[in-house]
């Protein structure tokens, strides 16, 4: 009776650890990843699991600047990976861009691609629950 | 006469240019553009209707002015791709806070690292001299994405 109890107290816990994981939602991992390629290159990586990783070199953000004296607002992205490879690009005049970086937030998914001059091609926001948020 | 019409019309193009006269104020022959960086100045009506001045000295006139305005515009443009960008106000410290922010990266490129201390100098710099800070970021990025440029652990990049 006593190990019918034990069992009966193993098989439920494993169905409530199970059903927890299933209402939990999905969750990623977004470390940031830096890669260069004939076919590109490209950064990316979810902010919050930047701030959050173990080590002291991931980092990934964008800043967009606006000065009197500048015609135009100019703004760079950069990225740094575990390993401590990092990127960067640059861009100027880019109201798209302008209008992407607004919807930044903490647990925001960032990716940027640049071109061998280092100016921006492609920036790119998601914002999904999945991605873990700054702690 | 044709000279006195030339001159008061070079003058006013001059104070058109220099003054930045409303293009309001005189009238024009075309519809003008809402928006862009390029103003079309148009030649004054009463010009138009100065016997003096032949239609082809007036188009002459008018090609002229438009490209001295177009010129000056384009001066304070983009240049080269967007690389580089003309000062709207150049001061004596701005040119050396630009100064010190290229030496500033020339050298940590020539050691191929970048510190905390060096990331702190440029985004001091770029608040006096952000124009040439945007050339500066560039080149630290390029730098970086060729990996000549090792950034210090826990350092920012920017």
């Amino acid at each position: 009776m006593k190990n019918f109890h034990i069992i009966g107290a193993t098989v439920l816990a494993s169905i409530l650890a199970f059903s927890g994981a299933a209402v939990a939602g999905v969750k990623v991992k977004g470390d940031v990843e830096v890669v260069t390629s004939q076919y590109g290159n490209s950064a990316s990586g979810a902010i919050g699991s930047a701030r959050n990783s173990k080590d002291s070199k991931q980092n990934i953000g964008c800043r967009l600047s606006g000065y009197e004296t500048a015609l135009y607002p100019y703004g760079w992205c950069s990225a740094t990976d575990a390993t401590g490879k990092a990127a960067a690009c640059v861009f100027s005049n880019r109201p798209d861009f302008e209008r992407v970086l607004a919807t930044i937030s903490d647990d925001s998914y960032l990716k940027f691609h640049w071109d061998n001059q280092a100016k921006c091609t492609i920036i790119s926001v998601t914002n999904q629950s999945m991605y873990e948020p700054r702690k | 006469m044709i000279r006195l019409a030339l001159a008061v019309a070079v003058a006013l193009a001059v104070g058109l240019v220099v003054g930045r006269l409303s293009v309001d104020d005189v009238a024009s022959h075309r519809p003008e553009p809402e928006h862009g960086p390029t103003r079309v100045v148009q030649v004054p009506a009463q010009f138009l209707e100065c016997p003096a001045l032949s239609p082809s000295d007036l188009e002459a006139l008018e090609r002229t002015l438009m490209a001295v305005v177009a010129t000056r515009d384009e001066e304070l443009r983009y240049r080269d791709g967007g690389r580089a960008i003309r000062p709207t106000r150049d001061t004596t410290l701005s040119q050396v806070a630009g100064q010190q922010l290229h030496e500033t990266v020339d050298a940590a490129i020539a050691v191929g690292r970048w510190t905390a201390d060096d990331a702190a100098a440029v985004r001091d710099l770029m608040q006096v001299a952000p124009e040439a800070g945007y050339e500066a970021l560039a080149a630290v990025a390029v730098a970086v994405n060729a990996q000549m440029l090792e950034v210090e652990p826990g350092a920012s990049l920017f």
